[in-house]
């Protein structure tokens, strides 16, 4: 209930002028904690719509609403009003300048749009007026015209904003400005002030107590010009006679201290604070900055080692592959192409995993060499010398020997195995035949290993060989010595004898007494029988 | 004589500003065409000039016709563009005489409108009740007042003379006041200082036919599409074709956009 506290007087005029419609128009309200004056005056020739009236009763329904001193909701309630002036334009393009004064008995905030003014006395004296949205107004804040001008000047309604405006509509909305006790405002629109000099009014608000007098006094000024043609005019003046008396403890020195020191204090917190920010944005900048230089140099560095590596290890792998280091070699192929393909270099990329690969078929080679997969082996080397033959840092002519090598162990071995097969089908001169070859052969290409086996395998064949004519050999004489026996039953003593004689022979060679024992035997009992039949066929004897 | 001539013609080159043309024209519910409207576009700048006749049958074309006529073979002649309110004058009094001999007794007469766009300034002149306008930075103004008798309505109600009542009901209230023709050419309106045309403006120059069938909303609402001033023409008498008022009459329009 602030209004309680203070005394504010408002009176009013509006008039049609030299004109026959009047399109100003004037509404003022007084509430408990706030209160608002709106001066509208009509610029469009609109013959169904009051477009002043449109818009005042607009943001004075929105105030009733919420009244507020919020800079921010008035602009709201002004763009409302635009809004809707905007959409109820039909025939003809509704334009309204509009000024609006909103106080809380302590402090006011003014809006304008277009040249409706504000005059603001002080103490009698004139203190301030509003800002003019017109043409004529940037003229005089460019100094191209004085003060004294603008009220008469051509283009004073050539309007830069007003309420209806089909684009970029911005009224101006000023910051809260103190009333002091005994403040006057004037509100006028400009069919009043264009017929009037600015020190005329403000001589007419010296020494007056009531509003009343204010407006009578400025209409008879205007009336007394007498000039030919009077636009629609309307004159409001508020007297602010007492001002909501604020908590007198912000008024104290103290507290008056206190805003100094606050004055002067924040800005600087907020300069240091501000400059805090500003610095340590720098230096993250400054770090960001160096921090990617150090990546590309790193990067760079990075680079340069890689190539320097790949160098090291291709020369190094090289170096061993003509010492016959394979393994090693292999490895230092392997760390020269990471190296390669770190630093993208296709080439050497590329003739690093060749030599890559031809070391390994190299290993691999000595590997089923080693482990008697001589054809593996040859094949690998064989495969080897192929893909090396771009190569110059492969000894190709040690290449070749180890291929013959291979190639010739190989042959060692198939003609063993050929040997082998005639031993089990008993054809022991081939089987020694192929024994002896493999071992000369063996011999010549010093297959060590192989030599001492093919040795064992060919004494082998000779026995086998040797036992087999002693059994061919007894079963000769086993068969003359049945022979014997059948020619014995047959009384043919004579031939059995002989046939007993050659089967003794046979035994005797053999030295097997125990049959040559049994033969002589059996010769004897031939002779006796022999001899028995002789004395038969001669008794005599 | 050569840096002459080559002054002479640079000068042409930086002052004189591109105006591109539109113009359309309807018959509407009238049998004849009484509107007359020229461009014209010499050393000195471009013209303008739209007249609606009246009068009924040929007279109206007639008048409405020698009027837009004269004005372009004078402003062909003239050699002076610095005295263009003089050219007015003069042109409008040169065809208000002819209109009266060829009319020969006859009442007949036309309203006159003509633009001249002169180093990116523009002059212009009006009797009657056609219509100049100005489409700036999306706002329409108009920039003639209509010699109609409304306007001495309004005088007599501010003065007393009549109730607002007689003022609004008056009948006669559409009258012409001042026109080209037989005893008819007591006022004439002529622009006190010439308007200086940004990029972009718009000066539309038409008949009352156009601007009582389109509001200025409408009217705006096509202006502001930014399309050629040919094309804008042809749209706004689209416009006023859809409509088909009952009672249309011949509506005129010339568009010239300042470039």
């Amino acid at each position: 209930m602030r209004k309680q506290s203070c005394e504010f007087q408002t009176d009013f005029l509006t008039e049609a002028g030299t004109l026959n419609v009047n399109h100003d128009y004037f509404a003022f309200v007084e509430l408990d904690d706030f209160a608002c004056w709106v001066i509208a005056d009509g610029l469009d020739s609109d013959e169904e719509n009051e477009s002043a009236e449109m818009a005042a009763h607009h943001i004075f329904e929105a105030f009733m609403e919420k009244p507020t001193i919020s800079r921010g909701r008035l602009k709201n309630y002004f763009m409302a009003a635009h809004r809707v002036l905007k959409e109820a334009s039909r025939n003809v393009r509704l334009k309204v300048s509009l000024t609006m004064v909103v106080t809380d008995y302590s402090k006011i905030v003014w809006l304008v749009a277009g040249n409706s003014r504000l005059y603001h006395f002080r103490k009698g004296i004139f203190n301030f007026r509003s800002k003019d949205q017109s043409i004529a107004q940037m003229l005089l804040n460019s100094r191209k015209i004085t003060e004294a001008q603008i009220n008469s000047h051509e283009e004073r309604n050539n309007l830069i904003n007003y309420i209806g405006k089909l684009n970029m509509f911005k009224p101006y909305i000023s910051r809260k400005y103190d009333l002091n006790d005994g403040d006057v405002m004037l509100l006028c629109t400009a069919g009043f002030w264009e017929n009037m000099f600015d020190y005329e009014i403000n001589n007419a608000v010296h020494n007056l107590n009531e509003p009343i007098e204010l407006i009578d006094n400025l209409e008879e000024m205007l009336l007394e010009r007498q000039n030919e043609v009077v636009n629609n005019y309307t004159i409001a003046a508020v007297f602010a006679k007492k001002v909501f008396p604020e908590n007198k403890l912000f008024n104290t020195n103290f507290q008056e201290t206190i805003k100094k020191i606050a004055v002067v204090v924040i800005p600087m917190l907020l300069i240091g604070l501000i400059g805090m920010f500003v610095n340590r944005k720098i230096n993250e900048v400054k770090q960001r900055e160096l921090a990617k230089i150090q990546a590309i140099q790193k990067k760079k560095m990075a680079k340069l080692m890689a190539k320097k590596n790949e160098e090291k290890s291709e020369k190094k792998g090289d170096q061993l592959v003509a010492e016959g280091e394979f393994p090693a070699a292999l490895n230092e192929y392997k760390v020269a192409r990471e190296a390669a393909e770190l630093i993208k270099d296709t080439v050497k990329v590329e003739a690093n995993k060749q030599k890559y690969e031809i070391t390994k078929m190299i290993i691999d080679a000595d590997g089923y060499f080693n482990s008697k997969a001589y054809e593996r082996a040859m094949n690998s080397y064989l495969d080897a010398k192929v893909k090396a033959a771009n190569f110059p840092e492969y000894d190709k002519k040690e290449l070749l020997k180890k291929l013959a090598k291979s190639r010739d162990y190989l042959k060692v071995i198939e003609i063993s195995r050929e040997g082998e097969n005639a031993l089990n089908r008993k054809e022991f001169e081939t089987a020694r035949a192929c024994f002896r070859e493999a071992l000369r052969l063996a011999k010549s290409v010093y297959f060590e290993e192989m030599k001492a086996e093919l040795e064992s395998r060919l004494s082998d064949a000779d026995t086998k060989k040797d036992e087999q004519e002693k059994e061919d050999k007894l079963f000769h004489g086993k068969l003359l010595e049945s022979r014997g026996d059948e020619l014995c039953q047959q009384k043919r003593f004579d031939e059995a004898i002989s046939s007993y004689n050659k089967a003794k022979r046979v035994y005797e060679e053999l030295k097997i007494s125990d049959s040559i024992l049994n033969v002589n035997g059996k010769i004897k009992n031939a002779q006796e029988e022999k001899d028995k039949k002789i004395l038969w066929i001669f008794p005599n004897n | 004589m050569l840096k002459i001539f080559v002054n002479s013609f640079l000068k042409n080159i930086i002052q004189r500003p591109k105006i591109l043309i539109g113009h359309a024209q309807l018959l509407g519910k009238r049998k004849e065409q009484e509107d007359s409207f020229a461009t014209f576009n010499n050393e000195f700048g471009v013209l303008g000039v739209l007249a609606d006749g009246m009068g009924g049958y040929s007279n109206g074309k007639m008048a409405s016709s020698t009027v837009v006529n004269t004005f372009v073979s004078e402003f062909a002649k003239t050699r002076n563009p610095e005295s263009l309110e003089d050219f007015f004058i003069n042109t409008a009094n040169l065809s208000y005489s002819k209109v009266c001999e060829k009319g020969k007794g006859i009442k007949t007469g036309t309203t006159l409108v003509s633009v001249i766009i002169f180093e990116k300034n523009l002059y212009w002149t009006s009797v009657g009740d056609s219509a100049i306008l100005l489409f700036s930075k999306g706002e329409l103004i108009n920039l003639n007042k209509k010699h109609i008798f409304q306007a001495i309505l309004e005088k007599e109600y501010v003065m007393g003379n009549i109730t607002k009542e007689e003022m609004i009901n008056n009948p006669k209230k559409k009258r012409l006041t001042s026109y080209l023709g037989y005893d008819g050419f007591r006022d004439i309106d002529i622009c006190k200082k010439p308007i200086h045309l940004q990029h972009g403006d718009k000066v539309i120059v038409c008949s009352d036919g156009v601007y009582n069938s389109l509001t200025e909303i409408e009217l705006e609402a096509i202006l502001i599409k930014n399309n050629s001033p040919v094309k804008t023409a042809e749209e706004i008498m689209e416009m006023i074709k859809q409509k088909n008022l009952s009672d249309q009459d011949n509506a005129t329009i010339i568009i010239l956009e300042k470039r």
